[in-house]
């Protein structure tokens, strides 16, 4: 075909396409508009769902990470083993020194039962760390959260509180430094700031102060966790049978 | 680009400068994006008509034109004019489309259906359509982008500056696919004649 060939086919095929169907061309706007509206429609929608649930989420972590529970909900380090810790990581108070008394586990609860034989504390207790999924994580993940943590004064104060976790955690269960754990579950009893690992804390406590051969205020401690008076059951079953075992044979302690 | 004389729907608001229909549309408005239609929509089908080659394939391309413009109008940076952007999103959107009506129209052409006027069309208008319609099956056989440069070229009569806008390429590569796809169209429709 020649040039002019091709032009004239060129020309045809503007001039055929020239002129646009008007109902045709209202019929697509009306169908564009339509789906137009629709997905605005399933935008705002998806933006009314999705919104409070990030903002409740956002607000509920840092909440969490706040008062120290983020680490609690989820544990980093599940079935990592408890970190090794410096053995010269003294107490702050002497091995077998009396203990600063906690209002909070003031032995109000009378016991009128002798101790309970050595075997049995010294198969429950330490696994509440080791195998716990609760007291372990703050041991592990305490340096993560202290090095990843912004510099805000509410998230140094969490990630003091952990590092004093640890380093009782480390006395009680690593070390079996029983004094000096004590001493050190007193002093994050005493610094802690209400979140964290209190419950915990006040158990490893009165399993110390059985230990030590401090018997009556060892049950005394323990007895709120056997009612299930802290956090809602919090080891209630083990501290009874505990109480129980501690009642039956006064001899051992 | 003044607006398109022969506006199908609607009524335009002409008084409204084009940076408030930016605007506008920037904002999300629906009644912008009508009115964005009402003026350039018809410019936009027959362009489309003429690339792709089918009616409904074609308003098919308009739509989607016209429904990816709300998010596409972030990027228009008003450079060039609004018509000439939602050409470059047709052409964008195009590859797909002209690819299903070609396979269409190939399969009517080995099935020996012709999609011809009726026969009380003059004889002239006959013609030409026949013309259009063998340059349409031609141009099925060319590149993607050397159709897209002959129909913005040739058939709408657009200056190689703003076709080379529309399409991201230099004039000097427009004007090499328009020689190419005239050169193939040539030999296309000489054979075929």
């Amino acid at each position: 075909m020649s040039d002019d060939g091709l032009d004239r086919a060129t020309a045809a095929l503007r001039e055929e396409t020239a002129d646009a169907d008007r109902e045709a061309l209202q019929a697509t706007r009306t169908r564009m508009l339509a789906a137009h509206r629709e997905s605005k429609r399933r935008r705002t929608r998806l933006l009314t769902w999705t919104l409070p649930l990030a903002a409740a989420f956002v607000i509920g972590t840092a909440w969490a990470a706040t008062t120290g529970r983020l680490v609690a909900i989820f544990p980093t380090s599940k079935t990592a083993p408890p970190p090794p810790t410096a053995p010269s990581a003294a107490p702050r108070n002497p091995v077998g020194g009396p203990a600063a008394p906690l209002p909070s586990v003031a032995p109000t609860v009378v016991v009128t039962a002798p101790s309970a034989s050595a075997p049995v504390v010294e198969s429950a207790p330490p696994p509440v760390a080791a195998t716990s999924t609760v007291a372990s994580p703050p041991v592990a993940a305490a340096p993560s959260v202290v090095a990843s943590a912004p510099p805000s004064a509410s998230i140094d104060r969490v990630a003091l509180d952990l590092a004093r976790y640890q380093k009782a955690h480390t006395l009680h269960f690593v070390d079996k430094k029983y004094g000096a754990a004590l001493a050190a579950w007193d002093a994050y009893l005493a610094a802690s700031s209400g979140g964290g690992f209190v419950a915990e804390a006040r158990y490893n406590r009165a399993i110390c102060l059985l230990k030590l051969g401090r018997r009556d205020e060892g049950m005394a401690a323990l007895q709120p966790f056997a009612d299930g008076a802290v956090e809602g059951g919090y080891r209630k079953a083990e501290a009874r049978k505990l109480l129980d075992a501690l009642e039956a044979d006064a001899s051992s302690w | 680009m003044a607006a398109h004389s022969g506006c199908a729907t609607g009524v335009p608001r002409l008084m409204d400068s084009r940076e408030d229909l930016v605007d506008r549309l920037r904002r999300g408005e629906t009644e912008a994006l009508g009115e964005a239609y009402d003026l350039h929509a018809p410019a936009v089908l027959s362009f489309a008509r003429r690339l792709v080659g089918e009616d409904a394939a074609a308003h098919d391309l308009l739509q989607e034109v016209f429904l990816t413009l709300p998010s596409a109008i972030g990027s228009f940076r008003g450079a060039s004019t609004l018509r000439t952007f939602l050409v470059s999103i047709a052409v964008n959107h195009a590859r797909h489309h002209v690819r299903g009506a070609a396979r269409r129209r190939a399969a009517m052409s080995r099935y020996g259906h012709e999609d011809v006027d009726p026969p009380s069309t003059p004889e002239h208008h006959a013609e030409r359509a026949d013309l259009a319609r063998r340059l349409t099956a031609a141009l099925d056989e060319l590149p993607l982008d050397q159709r897209v440069a002959f129909v913005l070229c040739e058939v709408e009569e657009r200056t190689a500056g703003e076709v080379a806008a529309i399409v991201g390429a230099p004039e000097a590569t427009v004007r090499t696919r328009v020689f190419h796809a005239r050169k193939k169209l040539r030999e296309k429709l000489g054979g075929a004649r």
